[in-house]
C-alpha cells in the first residue's frame, strides 16, 4: 500500500472543500469551516478507496484540523495494520 | 427509567413533561399571547414548550438558535411572546425564560381549537432575501400523522423508541416528535453540539434503544464512513424513515449490509405541505437504480404531475405562507393545491425525482433559494451587483458567488459580512470579486449554473 502524504490529503481536500481558501498542509479546516460534513464525507470514503480506512468515531475531532494531522492519522492506520 | 425524552443535557418522564408543559401553556394563556417563538436547541424544556404550546392553542415558530443575529430578530419579532432556555441559550434579556416559567407549577386544561389555524410557522429561505414563514395547521398534522402511522413499515412495528436527528427549526423533525407525542414513544434527540463529536452521536444513538430512525441521507452518510455503524450499535434498529433530500443508491446498499433486516423508507415533501406526503419503502433489489420517492397507493394527499412534469399536491396536508403571499398555493376549498416546484415521474406505481424547475438547492436537507443569498450580498455596503450559482459535481451541490463592487471591500470583508446576514450553511464557497457581470442581450444577468461530470 502507498504511503498516504500530506500533499495527497492537501490535494483530496482541495478538490473536495468548496471554498475560497488555499489549503496548505498546516492549514485550519474545521473552525474556518473549509472542511464542512459533505466534504469530509468525500474525503473519508476516498481514504477507505486507497485502503486506509480512517474510523471518525475513533479519533476526536482535533485530528482533523489540519492536512498535516490527517496525514498522520493515515499513518497510525497503516501500521497498525488497519484496512 | 420511565423517560419519554433524552437529550445531552437531561431527559423527562411522562409525568415531567405533562407538569412543565401544562406551566407553560398556563402562562402563554395567562398573558394572552396568540404567537410564540422558541429559541432551539434540543434541551427538555424546549421540547416541553413546544407541547405547552399545543395544549395553548398558540402558534409556536421553532428558531434556531444559531442563526446570524439579524436574521434571528426578523422572525422573532413576528412573535407575541419568546420563549428559550436560559440553560441552553444563555440569558436573553426581554425574553422569557422557560426555567422561571416552569418554577411556578401551573394547572392546564387544554381546550379544542380551531383544527385549521397554525400550530406551528417554520422558516425557510425564500428568495426575497428574508426568511419565509410557513404555517402548518393541527389538520395538516393530523393528516401527516394519519399518514405516517399507516406506512406499512410504521404500522407493522409500531415503533416505541424513536431517534431524531434534525433541527428542530427543520420540519423533518415533525415526523420523529409529532410521532413520539402522538403515540408516547420515547424520543432520543441528536443535538448540534455533539455532532463535531462523532464518537458521542454513536454512543447517544447506542444507548437510544431507537427502533425507528429518522435521518437525512447526508447524516448516514456520515456515519457510514465509520465501520462501527451497524447493527451492534443499534441492536433494536428496525427501520429509517428518510427524507429532505436524495437518498442515493449506495447509502440504501450500505445499511441493507450493516444492518441485516433493516427497512427504509424514502419519503418526499416541501415543508408547504407538512413534512412529508409520498414514502416508498427500498428493498435491497432495488438500490441498483435510481430509489422512488414515493408510493402511489399510500400518499398524504393527491398527488398530480403537471404537463411539465411538476409535482402538485392536494388535501389536507397542504398548508400556506404566514405573510398571505400565494407563492405555489392555488385553489381554494377541496381545490387547494400547492405546486411544489419540484420534478417528478410516475413509474409502475412509484413517484421519482428528477429535480427541480427553479434554481434552489437541498444541502444536508436545508432548502437554499440562491436569490436568498444575492438578495442578502446585496445588502452589504459597496456591493453593487451579486450573482451566485449553482455548481453540481456527482450529487453534490455547491454554491459560488460573483460580486461586483465600488472597489472599497474585499471578497474576505463580504465574507465576512456575509456571515452576519445568512445561515452558516447557506453560505457560497467561493467567493469573486469581478469587475463584471456578464449581461445577457435583454439585460438579465446570464446565469451560469452547470453541471460537472
Amino acid at each position: 500500500m502507498n504511503e498516504i502524504t500530506v500533499d495527497i490529503i492537501v490535494g483530496l481536500l482541495s478538490e473536495f472543500c468548496e471554498h475560497d481558501a488555499e489549503i496548505l498542509p498546516d492549514t485550519e479546516l474545521l473552525d474556518s469551516g473549509i472542511l464542512d460534513s459533505l466534504a469530509f464525507i468525500e474525503l473519508l470514503n476516498a481514504l477507505e478507496d486507497m485502503g486506509c480506512p480512517v474510523q471518525p468515531t475513533q479519533h476526536p475531532r482535533e485530528c482533523f484540523s489540519t492536512p498535516e494531522k490527517i496525514a498522520g492519522l493515515c499513518r497510525v492506520c497503516n501500521d497498525s495494520g488497519c484496512g | 427509567m420511565n423517560e419519554i425524552y433524552k437529550s445531552s443535557s437531561g431527559t423527562l418522564t411522562a409525568a415531567e413533561l405533562e407538569s412543565y408543559s401544562g406551566s407553560i401553556a398556563a402562562f402563554i394563556k395567562e398573558k394572552r399571547m396568540n404567537t410564540a417563538a422558541i429559541i432551539c436547541g434540543k434541551s427538555p424544556l424546549v421540547f416541553a414548550a413546544i407541547r405547552g404550546c399545543l395544549m395553548a392553542g398558540v402558534c409556536y415558530s421553532p428558531v434556531d438558535e444559531a442563526l446570524p443575529e439579524q436574521r434571528l430578530q426578523s422572525i422573532l419579532s413576528n412573535a407575541d411572546i419568546v420563549l428559550y432556555d436560559s440553560m441552553e441559550a444563555g440569558t436573553r434579556a426581554g425574553y422569557s425564560d422557560l426555567r422561571e416559567i416552569i418554577q411556578n407549577r401551573r394547572s392546564f386544561i387544554p381546550s379544542v381549537e380551531d383544527p385549521s389555524l397554525p400550530v406551528y410557522r417554520i422558516y425557510t429561505s425564500g428568495t426575497t432575501g428574508a426568511p419565509k414563514g410557513i404555517g402548518v395547521s393541527l389538520r395538516n398534522v393530523g393528516n401527516f400523522l394519519r399518514w405516517f402511522c399507516g406506512i406499512p413499515a410504521i404500522a407493522e412495528i409500531k415503533p416505541r423508541s424513536v431517534l431524531n436527528q434534525a433541527m428542530f427549526s427543520f420540519d423533518l423533525s415533525v415526523a420523529d416528535m409529532y410521532y413520539s407525542l402522538y403515540t408516547g414513544a420515547r424520543l432520543t434527540v441528536i443535538e448540534r453540539g455533539l455532532m463535531s463529536d462523532l464518537g458521542g452521536v454513536f454512543r447517544r444513538m447506542r444507548d437510544s434503544g431507537a427502533e425507528l430512525a429518522v435521518f437525512t441521507p447526508g447524516f448516514a452518510e456520515l456515519c457510514l464512513c465509520d465501520s462501527s455503524f451497524c447493527a451492534e450499535l443499534m441492536p433494536k434498529l428496525r427501520v429509517i424513515f428518510f427524507c429532505g433530500e436524495v437518498l442515493k443508491p449506495m447509502t440504501a446498499a450500505k445499511l441493507f449490509k450493516r444492518f441485516p433486516g433493516l427497512r427504509i423508507i424514502n419519503a418526499y415533501g416541501p415543508t408547504e405541505a407538512c413534512c412529508a406526503v409520498t414514502a416508498a419503502e427500498i428493498t435491497p433489489d432495488m438500490t441498483e437504480g435510481e430509489l422512488p420517492i414515493g408510493d402511489m397507493s399510500h400518499t398524504a394527499g393527491e398527488i398530480s404531475l403537471t404537463e411539465n412534469g411538476e409535482i402538485v399536491i392536494y388535501g389536507e396536508s397542504v398548508a400556506g405562507y404566514t405573510d398571505g403571499l400565494p407563492g405555489g398555493f392555488c385553489g381554494g376549498g377541496s381545490d387547494r393545491c400547492f405546486y411544489t416546484g419540484d420534478l417528478g415521474y410516475i413509474k409502475d406505481g412509484k413517484l421519482f425525482f428528477r429535480g427541480r424547475i427553479d434554481r434552489q438547492i437541498k444541502i444536508m436537507g436545508f432548502r437554499i433559494e440562491p436569490a436568498d443569498i444575492e438578495n442578502n450580498l446585496l445588502k452589504i455596503d459597496g456591493v453593487i451587483q451579486a450573482e451566485v450559482s449553482v455548481t453540481r459535481r456527482g450529487s453534490r451541490h455547491s454554491l459560488s458567488a460573483a460580486v461586483r463592487t465600488d472597489g472599497n471591500i474585499t471578497a474576505e470583508e463580504i465574507r465576512a459580512a456575509l456571515l452576519e446576514l445568512i445561515p452558516a450553511y447557506m453560505m457560497p464557497g467561493k467567493i469573486v470579486v469581478a469587475d463584471e457581470i456578464p449581461l445577457s442581450p435583454n439585460g438579465k444577468l446570464m446565469r451560469s449554473d452547470r453541471t460537472d461530470e
